[in-house]
């Protein structure tokens, strides 16, 4: 039966960052949620097991927190779930990060798809998918926002800045997507009870072969600072007791402002 | 001394705009700048010779086979060049095709790889490169940690190049492997080009504007403000709306006043009008998070408050 590998990742939630007296990010404090990006890859791999009964497993390298997000995934309806953890799988670039994918998907039998997500929210790099492809040697297209599957081949359709692209790949192939896929499903209670339950396999350097001297070149050099641009606004509030009040104090205000023409 | 600058986009505007902020890198590393044309015909070859112009060598290779977007034949043929040039930095456009070559050709080289960078320079000998993290929210800084790398610069980071450097075309022949993706149909989008960054007043249309007939409400504001019209990604990309949208991923505007309605105010949204002047929400939610990066916010319907706005906008026109 083929299989669907999806890589999810947990972050912290973006909406909440928030900077410090200098302007450096904080993040400690601020929830972790699974990437948004990621549940669409988790959705669209679920529809495809439904439809077509393919097998599906999700992948994540972090922390032991992050088998929440690999909970999420198995309520939504994946079979199986691996989370990569190792105190030598911290701070790996994109290459390290990929390698240890590429490493997971071997162990866990191969996969015909891998889905992720566009990109990251909180990296923002969008490396993973088309790197992932590269060490698999297997095609990628990346920005999918419809995926079929028919004769063995996959059909795409990628949403680029000024054009749509409907694409055949042959299989195994990598592809990304974008929020646009599809609407991620909410999982019943019942889903979630039961994915508490399930079990969720944990594979260290050793069990993936790889030596703490291959992961320490593939650790993220050179990140100097993180800093968040303020946002002051006035916030003023425009009120009044009819629309066209309001539409009056609002017009004024811009008038002294000096942006009406 | 490094090796050469070499600079690929599969887009010529944004191969200009490399050549540009390439031109001083290039000084800075005291080493020439390179343009590279992979065509996949006559017609995406022409233009070489203007490029040229802008660099001190433009490789041109032309091959059937990049008439199919498949990343992983231009990373090879990336890759082919920059080994065969001696390349030190290999600077790419971060659209969504570039971003793609851009990771594929670092792993095949298995060198360091940025994209979104918004700036690059070069400082007492470092690297030193700016990018967009956090969804827009957070900016990193960076340092390339060695040289060859890979750098994917965001849309207009770069200037357009001013100081000609009057190179030469020179045709290379490359080995290019088989596309492995077939293209089977394109949809173009009718973009409008520069209109929105142009634009001294933009009012965007969200999710809250309901109908696409009730566009026309916000195209009659925009109108008597003298500006343009403008929307976010859902109404594009999810209602097909409009061909282009206004944020992180879409257009980054910086007009005089930007007028949001019925538009939440997601990171992505907020991080392409952050340049704005004043900025101003009309929204029935107290708690959407545009109001807290707004200047002047209306709570309230934008079916009231929009042709409110118009209604006493005309009547001053008509008696000025
Ligand atoms: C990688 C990535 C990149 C993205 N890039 C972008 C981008 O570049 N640009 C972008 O816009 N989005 C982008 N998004 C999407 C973004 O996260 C939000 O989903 C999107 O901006 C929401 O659009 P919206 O505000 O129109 O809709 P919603 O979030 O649904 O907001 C609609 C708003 O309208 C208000 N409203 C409803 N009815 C009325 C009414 N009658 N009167 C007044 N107010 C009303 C509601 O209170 C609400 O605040 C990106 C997402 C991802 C994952």
């Amino acid at each position: 039966m083929p299989s669907i590998a999806v890589c999810v990742k947990y972050i912290p939630d973006v909406e909440q960052v928030k900077a410090d007296r200098e302007g450096k990010l904080i993040t400690e404090g601020v929830s972790m949620r699974t990437n948004d990006l990621d549940k669409n890859a988790i959705e669209e791999a679920v529809k495809i097991k439904e439809k077509l009964g393919w097998k599906t497993f999700a992948i994540t390298i972090g922390p032991e927190g992050a088998k929440m997000a690999l909970r999420e995934a198995l309520a939504m309806g994946i079979d199986e779930a691996y989370l990569a953890c190792d105190e030598a799988f911290k701070d790996l670039d994109t290459l390290g990060t990929t390698t240890v994918l590429a490493k997971v998907i071997e162990k866990a039998g191969g996969a015909d798809l891998v889905i992720c997500g566009e990109v990251s929210l909180d990296s923002f790099s969008g490396q993973v998918g088309p790197k992932l492809a590269e060490l698999l040697g297997v095609p990628c297209v990346s920005c999918v926002r419809k995926i079929e599957v028919r004769d063995g081949e996959l059909l795409v359709e990628r949403a680029l800045e000024d054009r749509y692209e409907e694409l055949a790949v042959p299989l195994p192939v990598v592809v990304t997507v974008t929020r646009e896929i599809n609407t991620p499903r909410i999982p019943s209670l019942m889903a979630i009870m039961k994915a508490a339950k399930k079990e969720i396999k944990v594979l260290g350097a050793q069990d993936l072969g790889l030596s703490a001297e291959k992961l320490s070149a593939l650790r993220a050099h050179g990140l100097l600072e993180v800093i968040v641009p303020p946002m002051e606004r006035k916030k003023v509030r425009i009120a009044g007791e009819t629309p066209e009040e309001i539409a009056e104090n609002l017009l004024k205000a811009l008038e002294e402002e000096g942006v009406l023409s | 001394m490094a090796g050469p600058v070499l600079a690929w986009s599969e887009k010529k505007d944004l191969l200009l705009e490399l050549l540009g902020g390439g031109s001083s890198l290039a000084e800075a590393f005291g080493s020439s700048l390179k343009a590279l044309v992979l065509a996949g015909g006559p017609e995406a070859a022409s233009g070489a010779e203007e490029l040229a112009k802008w660099a001190d060598e433009v490789l041109l290779a032309t091959d059937g086979k990049f008439s199919v977007p498949d990343s992983s034949v231009f990373a090879s043929a990336i890759q082919d060049v920059a080994r065969s040039e001696g390349a030190d930095l290999i600077l790419i456009a971060s659209t969504r095709f570039g971003r793609e070559v851009a990771a594929r050709l670092s792993a095949k080289m298995k060198v360091p790889c940025m994209t979104g960078c918004t700036s690059i320079k070069v400082e007492g000998g470092r690297l030193l490169v700016e990018r967009t993290v956090y969804a827009g929210r957070a900016i990193a800084r960076q340092e390339c940690p060695s040289l060859p790398c890979v750098l994917a610069v965001a849309p207009r980071a770069f200037e357009r190049p001013a100081t000609k450097r009057n190179g030469k075309v020179r045709t290379v022949s490359l080995e290019v492997p088989e596309p492995k993706l077939k293209l089977l149909s394109v949809k173009e989008k009718e973009l409008k080009g520069p209109r929105l960054e142009e634009a001294e007043v933009i009012v965007a249309g969200g999710r809250g504007v309901e109908r696409r007939e009730d566009f026309a409400m916000l195209e009659e504001l925009a109108k008597l403000l003298g500006g343009a019209v403008g929307c976010s990604r859902p109404i594009a990309e999810d209602r097909g709306w409009f061909p282009e949208w206004i944020g992180l991923s879409g257009r980054k505007v910086k007009p005089k006043l930007y007028v949001a309605v019925g538009i939440s105010g997601a990171i992505q949204h907020v991080a392409g009008i952050r340049d704005s002047k004043v900025i101003v929400a009309i929204n029935k939610d107290e708690e959407a998070p545009i109001l807290s990066v707004s200047d002047y916010y209306v709570v309230g319907d934008l079916y009231q408050i929009i042709p409110a706005l118009i209604e006493v906008l005309k009547r001053r026109k008509g008696q000025a």
